[in-house]
């Protein structure tokens, strides 16, 4: 799934015309094709070769190509990505790891609130999550009344334990996401005492609102006000640089749920290709 | 001496070459970046959106006076400064304890059930405290608990009776935390941002036991402060001081030092010794 929308960046596509009908013919690298054939390439292979800008291309049969969309790569520059990666690439210790893979929402996020959380706090809140969204093209964010309607919980210490792996913890939080680095659920709990007014509690919430959209690492390059930053602010507000980067990270014009290592590839290659030739390099994002 | 005056020259150079001289080099600063329109400075960070682009605010060097001054002599002040900051961690230390602030104005609610003598001898102590006008501290009291950000409140839990071993009933009378504790939410750069001081009142014998308790506390709260025997008894911070009237200057300077700079990032104590370093510069 995750080498789909990259190895259909070198796909190379001939049209064969005559005079009844038109036969679409699709390449690809022979590097490439190695890597994900395991047979040998026989005869009737390299009888087909092609050779285009010093590469050698191979034949793919009846290659069908999924239902999806083609979208423009976006570019972005230096100092963006830098952060970017920063924020989106969430290692597990402080070295950076090239095997990290970046998280997103695939389906809109439901939220249920407990009963114990207040009607001007759950206002303020969905205020919040849904300005954040209207920024956002693939995102969406409701309230549901109830909690089998939602994959997305916010409750007290107290209240009935929504997520049994927070059981033991009074303040904590739970992503889940699935093999494609899809969150599918999000369950943020918290203590009341600790929080002990309206003003403290909405701050949290809001916090882990941004945190969840993206399993996000809060970075210390940023100033307080900013939410991807690791510090307090009396002040934090959404700033034009979180917009950007959240509009960044769930933009058609990348691919989604890929590591380090492939996002810094496919970046390099994309720039190469816009620097060399300066042609539009598309990315193919099959519909599920 | 023509070969030596050389050796001098170069070692001189590479010194200076190699030496901070900001405090930018020490702490990076943490940027914040807005639109602005004919930027002319094209070395300046900036960043690429759709028709506009952000520019990152000018760093702020830090101004390091206040880590020479205080009417104590500046060394000594300073390594017990250290002591009561750091405890005994540094860098190397499993658990380093970095330099913790308060980021904002506090703002306390004190829970009614308190004495009123208590509450007001503590609002008057610690109402004082601006009097003095230290940079980036600044205390305020409210009724209104939707206003505060730190929470003095009463429980009829017994706090600290079993999690604690007294060596004797006198010595367990004395101590600080039978019968209160404090709790701090912290972020992830070591700056407070909200607080409960919890206490129960049953377990004091005397409202001046109860007072004394909240304002050693409280104070140590300001900065995660050790509370210690060998700091001057003139301190909320010696372990068995009296019922200070007012603030002494010692506690003064040490908030001065404290809250002189709200720091971009988190202080170890080896990054606070560069810091002293820079400020003799």
């Amino acid at each position: 799934m995750k080498l789909l929308p990259i190895l259909l960046v070198f796909l190379f596509s001939i049209n064969s015309h005559s005079q009844k009908h038109t036969t679409k013919k699709t390449y690809m690298k022979i590097g490439e094709y190695k890597k994900i054939h395991k047979t040998p390439l026989i005869r009737k292979d390299t009888l087909n070769f092609r050779y285009h800008k010093n590469d050698t291309m191979v034949l793919i049969e009846n290659h069908i190509r999924p239902k999806g969309i083609n979208v423009s790569y976006e570019y972005k520059d230096s100092t963006f990505l830098h952060y970017y990666k920063k924020v989106a690439f969430n290692h597990k210790s402080d070295s950076v790891n090239k095997n990290t893979k970046m998280k997103y929402w695939k389906d809109g996020i439901k939220i249920f609130f407990s009963s114990s959380v207040s009607k001007q706090t759950k206002k303020d809140l969905m205020s919040f999550a849904k300005s954040v969204a209207s920024h956002i093209d693939s995102l969406s964010v409701s309230e549901v009344r109830k909690v089998e309607n939602s994959n997305y919980i916010i409750y007290f210490s107290g209240d009935y334990e929504y997520e049994s792996r927070l059981a033991n913890r009074k303040t904590s939080d739970y992503l889940y996401w699935n093999k494609k680095n899809q969150i599918y659920k999000a369950s943020k709990k918290l203590d009341p005492d600790r929080y002990f007014n309206e003003k403290l509690r909405l701050y949290e919430m809001k916090k882990y609102f941004i945190t969840s959209l993206g399993y996000f690492k809060k970075i210390d390059d940023f100033s307080c006000e900013s939410y991807f930053s690791n510090c307090y602010s009396k002040s934090k507000k959404i700033t034009v640089l979180d917009i950007e980067l959240l509009k960044y990270h769930y933009s058609y014009g990348i691919c989604k749920g890929t590591d380090l290592e492939t996002f810094e590839g496919l970046h390099k290659r994309s720039k190469e290709t816009l620097k060399k030739h300066n042609i539009k390099v598309n990315f193919f994002h099959p519909y599920e | 001496m023509t070969k030596t005056f050389i050796a001098l020259i170069i070692t001189s150079f590479i010194n200076s070459s190699f030496s901070q001289n900001n405090t930018d080099d020490i702490i990076p600063y943490k940027r914040s970046f807005s639109i602005k329109k004919n930027e002319l400075d094209k070395n300046e960070e900036k960043i690429l959106i759709d028709n506009d682009t952000l520019y990152v605010n000018q760093s702020l060097h830090y101004n390091l006076s206040h880590l020479n001054s205080g009417s104590y002599s500046r060394e000594k002040i300073l390594t017990l400064y250290r002591s009561l900051v750091f405890h005994n961690s540094n860098e190397k230390t499993k658990n380093a304890v970095y330099l913790k602030q308060w980021n904002d104005d506090i703002t306390i609610c004190i829970d009614k059930k308190l004495p009123k003598q208590v509450i007001k001898d503590f609002k008057t102590f610690f109402s004082d405290i601006n009097k003095y006008n230290i940079d980036n501290l600044n205390i305020s009291f409210t009724n209104n608990i939707e206003k505060a950000n730190f929470y003095i409140k009463t429980t009829s839990k017994i706090i600290n009776e079993e999690d604690y071993k007294f060596d004797s009933e006198e010595v367990k009378d004395k101590s600080l935390l039978y019968g209160a504790t404090y709790d701090l939410t912290t972020d992830k750069n070591n700056k407070f941002y909200n607080g409960i001081l919890l206490v129960n009142p049953s377990q004091s014998n005397s409202e001046s036991r109860l007072l004394r308790q909240l304002k050693q506390l409280f104070y140590s709260s300001l900065g995660n402060f050790c509370i210690n025997s060998y700091i001057d008894e003139s301190s909320l911070l010696y372990k068995n001081c009296t019922n200070l009237k007012t603030i002494s200057q010692l506690d003064i300077d040490l908030l001065r030092i404290h809250y002189g700079i709200i720091y971009d990032q988190k202080i170890s104590r080896g990054i606070f010794k560069k810091l002293i370093k820079q400020s003799k510069k």
